[in-house]
């Protein structure tokens, strides 16, 4: 078949230039600027230092694309690289989870693609990753890697296997629902720690006198003022927010095979991903602040296996954004194996104190001191301070959960509302507990786990459920009562 | 409440956990009777010295000697054919059940302290956590890992 080595596409020296600058050198100046800045030179020794380092760089880019070859040879993918220490990994074929081919802007002008390459291992990072081929040649290698697979299992099943698989459905978002989406992704906490990391970086550069400056020009300004201020960061934010999820949701489609999920998105950066429904541990439906009055709701699978989607914390969105209504019609059709219901089973009255408490009682720990010391601001304080007791009631108004035959579902909110269904099999582990003082009033929290990334997993738990709910979901898990 | 798992785990655990407790306190009595001689030079005053005493008494026997005993005693599993119940904590009770079809892999580890006495940690890991049954006795534990990984050798189920 392809069982001579090959090389990447020569652009991938640009992916390795780009990945040296930004993980050497980048990093490298920041470390030691200190250093450099006392450093009294001459601007041309500087010009050629620079100069150096660049040709240094190029060359080592240049040599590892060189270096770098794939090969398919019977069951495997054999990759071989490295300048001074060379790497051998070979990947068999059938340990291969999911093939995802992407397009970033660079690749879009040399019309290349990434491969990355997948398998259950507990490595976080694509286990093998082609940084640039050409377009068809990454799409043959998809068929060429998954074929064997097929025919694996054409053997035990009577199909013929190769041919093209059937399509069974396909949903692509509207340009209206994607400005919906964008407008309520609520991406805006991403962007405020990323504000923080660059923050933190930035207080290296600029001069000493600069914060005492704006400290002092800020405290003299009308609160007014400050507020104004602080909504004109918030729009920029919130813009940027929106920027972000139009980036990625745009050209949003998936499409149902029989027995995968292909999704594909992103405005510059394109992604394909594959998804293997019998690696789907459960869903969840994630309804944020903004979209929950306004009935919507993005929809996320839950999947075990290699590191599929960083951002989004190892879940693949089904769907950016649905009506709540349609929920039910869109799970039936791309998973039929999962019901979503609406007879939520909810906490007991005697739980909503412990909900408000526990939401209350931090915040007030802050609060107090500053209340003490700044009396004049106290109405801030009460305000923080009360959005916290409404928050622990929502908490507790919509903590609840369903069982039923084969299935659990889970409902809870931290800010946005989350559901989380699984199947009675996909649950790996299920706990109960109780403290001293759930004990006295006969609540308890139940916790279950799935398989989800490398081996790690993920949990989810509803806290202070009535004993014998919990009692209940155990029976219902345990293999021992029946 | 239903009834808690059978088994106990080694009456010797009580003596690791009295250890592990106790090696940090140890130091920090050391510094206590070095500071109660220093106290008159850096004019400490005397109650603060009391305080301090009376302190580390309670924190001693509380992590050394009333944790351990509580610990064991809330501590319990049970092994069934498809399934494996664990009951463990002081404060927060905790119980959970792992199905034998779910579990990925079983363990028996030892550090230096469990091998001074004989005993054995036995883990027990899914897809997706791990568990862990603290301090049996080493052939118990060996005896409970091979058992458990005959049971959990059932079909396979796609995960």
């Amino acid at each position: 078949m392809m069982s001579e080595a090959k090389r990447m596409h020569p652009a991938a020296t640009i992916f390795n230039f780009i990945a040296m600058i930004k993980d050497v050198l980048i990093p490298a100046v920041i470390g030691s600027f200190a250093l450099i800045r006392n450093i009294d030179a001459p601007s041309w020794v500087w010009a050629l230092v620079i100069l150096g380092l660049l040709l240094a760089i190029i060359g080592f880019s240049f040599l590892s694309w060189y270096r770098f070859t794939y090969r398919i040879e019977g069951e495997e993918l054999r990759i071989e690289s490295g300048i001074f220490i060379r790497k051998k990994r070979y990947i068999s074929k059938n340990r291969i989870q999911s093939i995802d081919l992407t397009a970033g802007v660079i690749h879009r002008i040399f019309r290349l693609v990434k491969v990355e390459v997948q398998t259950a291992g507990s490595d976080n990072a694509a286990e093998a990753g082609l940084k640039a081929v050409s377009r068809k040649e990454g799409e043959l290698l998809r068929e060429a890697l998954k074929r064997a697979k097929a025919e694996a299992t054409a053997e035990t099943e009577e199909s013929s296997g190769v041919e093209e698989p059937k399509m069974v459905a396909q949903r692509t978002i509207g340009v209206k629902r994607l400005l919906l989406a964008a407008t309520t992704s609520g991406g805006i906490g991403v962007f405020l720690s990323l504000f923080a990391v660059v923050g933190s970086q930035i207080n290296q550069i600029i001069p000493d006198g600069f914060f005492t400056n704006v400290y002092n020009w800020a405290i003299h300004l009308s609160i007014v003022l400050l507020l104004v201020f602080i909504l004109l960061v918030c729009v920029v934010v919130w813009l940027m927010a929106v920027a972000g999820t139009l980036l990625r949701y745009s050209f949003f489609s998936i499409r149902k095979y029989e027995k995968e999920l292909f999704i594909t998105r992103g405005l510059l950066e394109k992604k394909q991903v594959t998804v293997p429904l019998n690696r789907i541990q459960g869903i969840r439906i994630q309804e944020n602040i903004f979209r929950q009055p306004l009935g919507y709701a993005a929809v996320y699978v839950e999947v075990a296996g290699g590191a599929l989607d960083k951002n989004d914390d190892f879940s693949i969105a089904l769907f950016p954004l649905l009506k709540r209504t349609e929920i039910q019609s869109f799970v039936q059709e791309y998973l039929p194996g999962i019901q979503i219901e609406d007879r939520w089973g909810l906490l007991p009255t005697r739980s909503a104190r412990r909900f408000v408490l526990r939401s209350t009682i931090p915040v007030v720990v802050i609060a107090a001191p500053l209340l003490y010391f700044f009396p004049s601001y106290s109405w801030m304080a009460l305000i923080v301070i009360a959005a916290a007791a409404v928050l622990g009631y929502l908490r507790f108004r919509d903590a609840g959960f369903i069982l039923t035959e084969k299935q659990l579902s889970f409902r809870s909110r931290m800010l946005s509302r989350e559901t989380i269904v699984v199947d009675r099999k996909r649950i790996q582990s299920l706990s109960t507990s109780n403290h001293w003082f759930q004990r006295r009033k006969s609540l308890q929290t139940v916790y279950f786990s799935i398989a989800s990334h490398s081996g790690v997993g993920k949990s989810f738990l509803v806290k202070d459920m009535e004993n014998k709910d919990a009692e209940a979901i155990r029976d219902w898990y345990s293999f021992h009562s029946q | 409440m239903r009834q808690p798992p059978e088994n106990y785990i080694a009456k010797e655990a009580v003596k690791v956990w009295r250890i592990t407790a106790l090696i940090p306190t140890v130091i920090l009595w050391i510094v206590l009777i070095v500071l109660t001689f220093l106290a008159g030079k850096f004019s400490i005053p005397v109650w603060v010295v009391l305080v301090a005493w009376a302190v580390m008494a309670v924190d001693t026997y509380v992590t050394g000697f009333l944790i351990p005993a509580i610990k064991w005693r809330r501590w319990r599993y049970q092994v069934f054919e498809q399934e494996i119940d664990i009951q463990h904590g002081i404060l927060i009770i905790k119980r959970t059940l792992v199905p034998m079809i779910r579990v990925q892999h079983v363990d028996t580890k030892q550090g230096p302290l469990l091998k001074r006495f004989k005993l054995a940690t036995v883990t027990i890991s899914t897809a997706a956590t791990t568990h862990e049954i603290p301090a049996l006795l080493e052939e118990e534990a060996s005896a409970l890992r091979d058992k458990i990984s005959q049971l959990a050798r059932v079909d396979e189920d796609d995960v």
